[in-house]
């Protein structure tokens, strides 16, 4: 099949008319000469030169064949050769249509675009097939299905409250649409981020031409519960939080309703574009520990409206601090300012926190399984060989080891390296005397690193302000993690992962004689937020999106299979554990992936710089056989034959003109 | 390597001079410094009459023999031959506009270059040169004259000539035989195209008047074989009549008629007593200059 690629030049061919009409009108005629006298000059005939004639046709006929074959090549025609498969040597192209049905497509309109799409595809007159899918493939509608048959069950199937996943659907779709011919899938979807961000998409092959329709409107405003937990509150009471966002572009108010026990609590508040707010309300313990926080308003997207939420009391986290002897009194007044700074609870804080003291040859081996953070001020000098190898297996499953330096450093970091526990060595004391020089200060925390979300604004520059006056120089671990430097880069607060646990490092004793970090108001979140992140999560009750299996490590009978208890957003119990279910949050974001990014990436190749790329890179068989070398080499011949041919006559023509 | 004469007098070489005075001197100098001695005569004194001594006068001009016969003193006195006036009569009609592929230039630059060779070489011999320009009107007018300057005047009526218009022989000449005073050379130049009944006629007055006259006739070489390939629509240059014609088939016949056309001219001459010279635009200027100083001896 003969194509172009540049088809409007063919209309160059109209110059072909030039060279004819120039052939027509110049004939042989007599050239005015200006003469001193013509009074022994005759007229005569004008010639009638045969040979002359057949040279001018000749030529004429060079002419003509140059500017053809010029356009032509112009053009840039392509022959692609013809195919043995049947739906080819119709002239038709095997067509599948993967659709997405994750969550969101239920969400900014998208579906009802997404059925019109499938509907305009369908229709094309090509044999068409369809795929959906969202975690995995939900329905497999062969190639050449009647147009009814795909638009019948688009209309029957719904997107259901699953996240996305379109690997496996369009490694099947490139397996139905089958090796040979011309083939074409359509990409039907939102395109969200959270669903298009694969590394690892099967690649297209050759002559597989790829088309994406993008459906949805992510501008329709929408808002979204992205979290909800319940908290002890004083007097037996408890305390539901909610996190809610905000996606519209303007200021709005919106009402959040918590349902528990049959009744309804309701608050509304105002939301900037984009806030994210916590919702706090304050309820008597319910019996039914089944609870659901729900935005009273419709909007773009429903499944984020809806929050499932287990109104139980988490445990908090029991921090035990090995307590260091009285002779001590800065490692005191350390435990002391950590204590008050774990334990405080407020109106939107939860106290997460219960910190006990006990002495440092406390068995905590016994008792590992109930503390969550072993707390050391100073105290790892005093540990044995035994109580070192306590610590390293508390560590290893799942237990976090806060250590502050005391007065022997350099020993307590030599222990530590010893009993296995970290690689960060201690390598001296760069000030000690408070008086004598400029305090050291907090470094300004990298975007993106573990605290950074934490301090914004003013209680990012309440951190900078805090003066140290003393600190361990450390060499850290290769794998440890900095979440606080100093200005000349040394590290304040290392975090090392050992296992399934982790180790806190501070390089800062947190009393007042090393820094006044312990009195600003920067001390309480670095603290809980730095061992927040560290301690897992209460081990009572188990998150999980909508069909999302149990986790691997969850404590079930030997034999047993793991039971699939999340089809539905709600709050189940299973034998000790809560398990809450909810749709997943990823399914709200209210981004699209770029669409020239996955025709690339689909296509194995890099992204392209600019859409129309994307479009030719996306687009086309490549069997094509490109014919302009063939044409631009035959034009090129005629020119020179043209050339030589006419070369006498241009001899004879300057010549007449030099007479003139 | 210094220009020979040939290169010198060739109009290839001096056409290329924009300057008329400049050319002449070229063309006139090396020609001279390339004939024998023997064909160039200088011009002598004539005795007039004896005068007494007066003391102061020159002694150069005293007479010894006189003195030794009848010791008498007397000086000599002489007076100066009188010049030649040459007339340098030029027709600038269109037809002269015409230059063919094997000429170096126009036939009126060929005209002009001969003319300001003769004037050059005139005034080196100490005639007065004028100048009488015309086509079918007068164009330029310079009567002979000695005064200082008057080579440079007829150059530059040379350098301002432009070919226009049908030559109108007859009028022209009549008016310039109106103000010819003395004997004189005259010199025409002129292509003579359709002018063989009246120009030996008109030539021959001047001859009578014991003028010497010399016609040149400048042609162009493609005047006389007519070697125009194809068919050619041509224009008279000075009538306006136009001819088509292939002169593949009717050269012979051109050059036929225009070869009897000469014969009949140069007879029509000869009845006059008026030298022809005929020079081609792709000849060289020696012919003219060598025929000039015949003229002139025979006017000794």
């Amino acid at each position: 099949m003969l194509s172009f690629a540049q088809p409007l030049i063919l209309a160059a061919l109209a110059g072909l008319a030039l060279p004819l009409l120039a052939h027509l009108v110049n004939r042989a005629r007599a050239r005015p000469l200006r003469f001193p006298s013509v009074r022994f000059i005759g007229p005569s005939q004008l010639p009638r030169d045969k040979r002359r004639s057949l040279r001018d046709l000749l030529l004429l006929l060079l002419r003509l064949l140059f500017i053809a074959l010029a356009v032509l090549a112009l053009a840039r025609p392509a022959w692609t050769p013809a195919d043995g498969s049947a739906p080819a040597a119709a002239g038709q192209t095997r067509t599948l249509i993967v659709l997405d049905a994750s969550a969101s497509m239920s969400g900014w309109g998208a579906w009802e675009e997404a059925q019109e799409a499938v509907k305009a595809a369908a229709e094309s007159g090509n044999p068409t097939g369809l795929i959906l899918f969202d975690t995995e493939i939900l329905a497999t509608v062969p190639v050449g299905s009647p147009a009814r048959t795909l638009e019948q069950i688009t209309a029957d199937i719904e997107p259901g409250q699953r996240t996305g996943d379109p690997s496996p659907a369009i490694a099947a779709a490139l397996h139905e649409v089958g090796p040979d011919g011309p083939r074409k899938l359509i990409l039907i979807s939102d395109f969200q981020q959270s669903t298009w961000q694969s590394p690892s998409w099967p690649k297209l092959g050759e002559g597989v031409e790829i088309e994406a329709v993008q459906v949805g409107d992510f501008a329709r405003p929408n808002a979204a519960i992205l979290d909800a937990r319940a908290y002890a509150a004083p007097e037996g009471r408890l305390r539901v939080l909610a996190r809610v966002r905000n996606d519209a572009t303007t200021t709005r108010k919106v009402t959040i309703e918590l349902h528990h026990d049959g009744d309804t609590e309701t608050q509304t508040l105002s939301f900037a574009p984009g806030q994210t707010q916590t919702v706090a309300f304050l309820i008597d313990k319910p019996e039914d520990s089944e609870g659901e926080v729900v935005l009273a308003e419709e909007d773009a997207y429903a499944g984020d409206n809806a929050f499932a939420v287990w109104l139980g009391t988490p445990a908090p986290a029991q921090v035990v601090a090995l307590l260091p002897t009285m002779q001590e009194q800065d490692k005191l007044q350390e435990v002391a300012f950590v204590q008050k700074a774990l334990t405080a609870a407020g109106e939107n804080m939860p106290q997460d926190f219960v910190l006990s003291g006990a002495a440092p040859d406390f068995d905590f081996g016994a008792v590992a399984d109930a503390i969550d953070v072993l707390y050391l001020p100073g105290t790892t000098a005093y540990l044995d060989e035994v109580q070192l190898e306590m610590l390293r297996d508390f560590v290893e499953n799942g237990g976090v080891a806060l250590i502050t330096p005391g007065q022997a450093a350099s020993r307590q970091f030599r222990l530590l390296r010893e009993g296995g526990l970290t690689n960060t060595a201690f390598v001296g004391v760069p000030g000690r005397n408070r008086e004598q020089r400029e305090p050291f200060r907090i470094a300004t925390l990298e975007p993106g690193s573990p605290l950074a979300e934490v301090f914004t604004g003013e209680s990012a520059r309440d951190l900078a302000l805090a003066e140290i006056y003393q600190y361990v120089k450390l060499q850290p671990d290769a794998k440890a993690s900095v979440l606080l430097a100093t200005e000349d880069g040394d590290p304040l607060l290392l975090r090392e992962t050992l296992g399934r646990g982790e180790l806190l490092i501070s390089a800062l004793s947190l009393d007042t004689q090393w820094s006044d970090l312990p009195l600003r108001n920067a001390f309480l979140p670095v603290l809980r937020e730095v061992l927040s992140q560290a301690v897992k999560a209460d081990d009572t009750v188990i998150r999980l999106a909508v069909d999302e299996p149990l986790p691997a490590d969850f404590p079930l009978p030997p034999g047993a299979t793991t039971p699939r208890v999340s089809a539905e957003p709600g709050v189940i119990e299973l034998g000790p554990y809560m398990i809450q279910t909810n749709l997943a949050r990823s399914e709200s974001l209210n981004q699209a992936a770029l669409v020239s990014d996955i025709r690339a990436q689909l296509s194995g190749e890099t992204a392209p710089e600019s859409p129309d790329a994307a479009g030719s890179a996306a687009t086309g068989p490549t069997t094509a056989i490109a014919l302009w070398p063939w044409l631009a080499a035959g034009a090129l011949a005629c020119l020179l034959a043209e050339l030589l041919l006419a070369a006498p006559a241009r001899r004879a023509s300057s010549r007449k003109a030099a007479h003139a | 390597m210094p220009p020979s004469v040939h290169d010198l007098l060739d109009p290839a070489h001096l056409a290329q001079l924009g300057n008329y005075a400049l050319l002449a001197r070229s063309a006139v100098e090396g020609f001279l410094s390339g004939m024998h001695r023997s064909l160039f005569h200088g011009f002598g004194t004539e005795f007039l009459q004896y005068r007494d001594y007066t003391p102061g006068a020159d002694l150069k001009y005293l007479d010894w023999k006189l003195l030794a016969r009848s010791d008498r003193l007397y000086t000599k006195v002489y007076q100066e031959e009188t010049n030649m006036n040459v007339q340098l009569v030029l027709d600038t009609s269109a037809s002269l506009e015409y230059r063919g592929s094997r000429a170096a230039c126009t036939k009126l630059h060929y005209a002009c270059m001969t003319a300001a060779c003769l004037a050059y070489l005139a005034t080196r011999q100490g005639d007065n040169v004028g100048l009488f320009a015309y086509g079918d009107t007068l164009r330029e007018v310079i009567p002979p004259g000695h005064r200082a300057g008057q080579l440079e005047r007829v150059l530059q009526a040379l350098t301002r000539l432009e070919p226009a218009g049908a030559a109108k022989h007859e009028a022209m000449l009549q008016t310039f035989g109106n103000q010819l005073r003395q004997r004189s050379i005259v010199v025409f130049i002129s292509d003579m195209l359709e002018g063989e009944t009246v120009l030996p006629d008109q030539l021959k007055r001047f001859r009578l008047r014991h003028c010497d006259t010399l016609a040149v006739q400048v042609l162009d070489p493609d005047e006389l074989d007519l070697p125009i390939e194809g068919v050619a629509r041509f224009h008279d240059a000075e009538t306006g009549r136009e001819v088509t014609s292939w002169a593949d088939s009717t050269r012979e016949q051109y050059m036929s008629q225009m070869s009897d056309f000469l014969d009949s001219l140069k007879e029509s001459f000869n009845r006059s007593q008026v030298d022809l010279l005929r020079l081609g635009t792709d000849e060289s200027l020696g012919y003219a200059l060598a025929r000039y100083l015949h003229h002139r001896e025979g006017l000794r």
